[in-house]
């Protein structure tokens, strides 16, 4: 068994259940979870509005974060740190805030076929809407991101590539530096969804000249609720907030509001401070195990998971042949995947069926739905082998009518 | 967890293997409802005829798990013939049994009791419930 399971109070409640399902959501350390209870418990007053001495602790709290994150992903000021409900939130904040404003009807955006639905859907409907062209990259032979079309597709008509880190579906990694020069060459602006992205590599924003990440708290071992949407200064100026209300402002009369400057003109209303507490005390603890190692832990696992899969007769495995993260979709032939999900549920093994939220994706996989199994770095080797054993009852298990 | 068999009876696998009433109807008087399970990207689509307010020829086209396909199989065959005020009484006491209810005339569903363990299995409730989701669309627009 793995050591890191002992930091989570969840395997203590769960100690038999394989949890295969980290692409959705992370189990939270005990330190996280502590760090919830001691904010509630201790320090929980208001933030930012209040003149007395706990409020003023809670607001220095809350703004550490703000700079723990910016140093985790390597951006130059904390003011580029946004605070969100999650993934979704940011991209959705800057879709509408960079379309609405920047963009010119006939306008491209350029997005890939492996998109989630939350780095998809939002430009498809402001495309609709303002008259902008969507074009999407395609998918090699191998299932990899198509650079030559990448290449094509990204020209001077476009003026932004919004794309993922990593594929929630195929496991595999894009190659951002590359995308960045790309699309930097024409002007356009990098949108990188990094819900995937930022819990299991390093990602450094400024060294790959990201124009905005967007990213979950829940993914990375931290609380639901809370997310993170890094832009630059250049945009985070002339954006105009996404949401009005307290606290945004700076002055406000019966006709007329002046905001504050970002970030603060962008998170109206009471924030979710224990959320980002809770962020802050999952970036601490990920910091001591250190991102180069969640990846290679993760990779390996990843690649062992899929070679062992693979070695089953009638299995087939999706995504490119070496492994980037812990993500492994794939299926039984001849079975559905949701009547196998129900089957290693029964056997304690938590794995995800479906179209995983990418169904333009899985469409083009040429099947209605897929198992996912995405490991984190808790995850061992072990756990991988009850899988296999798994899938082989249950091909047994179905074939007895 | 409740026992797998339990879910899976033989008569279900054998329905979702050798499927009844297979196919999509052609012709003017077809009615055809496609609908789908967002989640899973399962799609059936069910084609019938009715005259005289009774269900006089019914198809069934399943792309989805086990116990979608085998809803699908043996709903059709048991609604076959059926008056529309009977289809809607049979749809009303299947969501019922899979809702856990206890039925007062079981026997009027026949085969279709062994999608009574799917209550048990609150994901997969959706999957059994389908086919009957467009079945009801499918003599909605018919009743008077
Ligand atoms: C690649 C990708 N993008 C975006 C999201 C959306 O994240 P959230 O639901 O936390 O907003 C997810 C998670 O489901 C994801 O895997």
């Amino acid at each position: 068994m793995n050591a890191y399971r002992e930091d989570f109070p969840f395997f203590k409640a769960h100690p038999d259940i394989v949890y295969f399902d980290n692409a959705a959501t992370t189990q939270k350390p005990a330190t996280v979870i502590q760090a919830l209870i001691d904010y509630y418990s201790n320090d929980n007053a208001s933030v930012h509005r209040s003149t007395y001495t706990l409020a003023q602790q809670a607001t220095d709290q809350y703004e550490q974060v703000r700079t723990k994150v910016a140093n985790f992903i390597g951006a130059r000021d904390a003011n580029q740190i946004l605070f969100t409900k999650g993934t979704t939130e940011g991209l959705n904040w800057i879709a509408q805030g960079v379309c609405r404003h920047f963009l010119q009807p006939g306008d491209e955006i350029v997005l890939s076929v492996m998109e989630h639905h939350s780095n998809l859907v939002v430009w498809q409907q402001l495309a609709n809407t303002l008259d902008l062209k969507l074009r999407y990259i395609k998918l090699t032979d191998q299932q990899t991101l198509d650079l030559a079309d990448a290449q094509q597709k990204i020209t001077t008509k476009t003026k932004v590539l919004a794309i993922t880190g990593v594929s929630n579906v195929l496991g595999s990694s894009n190659p951002i530096c590359k995308l960045s020069k790309l699309i930097h060459a024409v002007n356009g602006l990098l949108i990188v969804d990094g819900a995937q992205m930022v819990p299991t590599m390093p990602v450094d924003v400024s060294q790959l000249q990201i124009d905005c990440l967007a990213f979950s708290g829940h993914k990375l071992f931290g609380p639901t609720g809370i997310g993170v949407l890094y832009a630059t200064p250049a945009l985070l100026d002339v954006l105009p907030p996404a949401e009005f209300g307290g606290e945004m402002i700076d002055q406000v009369s019966l006709t007329t509001t002046s905001f504050q400057p970002a970030p603060y003109k962008f998170e109206a209303g009471t924030q979710n401070v224990a959320g980002v507490i809770g962020l802050g005390a999952a970036i601490d603890y990920i910091q001591t195990i250190g991102m180069d190692k969640i990846h290679a832990e993760e990779q390996m696992l990843g690649q062992y998971l899929a070679e062992q899969l693979s070695n089953i007769t009638n299995v087939s495995i999706y995504g490119p042949a070496d492994r980037d993260s812990g993500i492994v979709a794939f299926n039984v032939d001849q079975l559905h995947a949701h009547d196998v999900a129900t089957f290693l549920d029964s056997n304690q093994i938590c794995v995800r069926a479906g179209t995983h939220c990418a169904q333009p994706l899985v469409n083009m996989l040429e099947v209605n739905a897929t198992l996912r199994a995405s490991l984190a770095f808790y995850n061992s080797f072990e756990e991988c082998d009850q899988l296999v054993t798994a899938i082989k009852a249950a091909k047994e298990f179905f074939s007895y009518a | 967890m409740p026992d797998l068999r339990h879910l899976y009876q033989t008569i279900m696998l054998e329905n979702a293997q050798h499927p009844q009433h297979s196919g999509i109807l052609t012709g003017a008087k077809v009615k055809k409802i496609t609908v789908h399970n967002p989640t899973c990207g399962d799609e059936l689509v069910l084609s019938g005829v009715i005259e005289h307010s009774r269900l006089i020829s019914i198809a069934q086209h399943s792309e989805g798990c086990i116990i979608s396909r085998a809803s699908a199989s043996i709903m059709t065959e048991l609604v076959l013939e059926n008056s529309l005020d009977q289809i809607q009484v049979l749809a009303a006491m299947f969501v019922s049994l899979i809702n856990g209810h206890n039925l007062a005339n079981q026997e009027l569903l026949q085969q279709a009791m062994i999608f009574s363990g799917v209550g048990q299995f609150p994901m997969r409730t959706k999957c059994a419930l389908l086919p009957w989701q467009a079945l009801v669309e499918l003599v909605e627009g018919d009743k008077q």
